[in-house]
């Protein structure tokens, strides 16, 4: 095996028997949009536009950098906004248009 | 074995579900089962430290479903197949676990990674 090939073979959330930290248990406050974050993927799955597992790939899409680093729902809205853009359903224009707009409100 | 006509009364009970092909469960419960040692890339539902690891079919998850590993990249229709719950003993996959010899570990596999043994 390369030096390299684990990284091709081993997706950046499959880490479960990895050497880790012990595993903090403690309760999370949920975000307002972290909450519409979800119930935009249950629209989406619900429409038949982005499914579950199409999430979940995209979310592996991003690297391990962004997974490791991200947190949950981030992972999710920037993993749902490259989907949309492949999808050619929005487009990178138009998102930083709309995210200006919310950020001079 | 005699085949019910169309207006026949008993033809729905007999053919009420007319599974394609590969779409009958290749595994029933209690069977010895290996999951499968192997590397996609891209994006898959069987986590590495599963591989090649043996337990038993605990259930059989009806009804059959789209590889889940091609919904990924949103196809989703196509051949159908089953999961199967499987049960791995927690011993079987550490092989230094301090706990109960009886605890396991539950997973949902799709057919096409599991080898009967």
């Amino acid at each position: 095996m390369t030096d390299t090939q684990h990284i091709v073979r081993r997706l950046p959330n499959d880490i479960g028997g990895l050497p880790a930290d012990p595993v903090q248990q403690v309760d999370h406050e949920l975000e307002p949009w972290e909450k519409r974050c979800h119930a935009l993927a249950d629209v989406l799955d619900f429409h038949k536009i982005i499914n579950t597992e199409e999430k979940r790939y995209g979310v592996e899409a991003l690297g391990a950098e962004m997974v490791g680093k991200l947190s949950y729902y981030e992972r999710w809205i920037v993993a749902f906004a490259n989907i949309l853009f492949r999808k050619g359903i929005l487009t990178p224009t138009e998102l930083a248009l709309k995210m200006k707009e919310i950020e001079e409100r | 074995m005699r085949m019910p006509t169309l207006d026949d009364p008993s033809r729905n009970e007999d053919f009420s579900v007319v599974r394609a092909l590969g779409e009958a469960p290749s595994f029933q419960p209690g069977e010895r089962v290996r999951i499968l040692t192997r590397h996609p890339i891209g994006h898959y539902r069987v986590p590495i430290y599963l591989r090649g690891k043996e337990g038993s079919i605990e259930a059989v998850i009806e009804p059959a479903a789209v590889d889940n590993e091609e919904e990924g990249f949103g196809r989703n229709a196509g051949s159908k197949r089953h999961y199967y719950r499987v049960a791995v003993p927690m011993t079987e996959i550490w092989p230094a676990y301090a706990g109960s010899a009886r605890d396991g570990l539950r997973i949902e596999v799709f057919e096409t990674w599991l080898e009967r043994i």
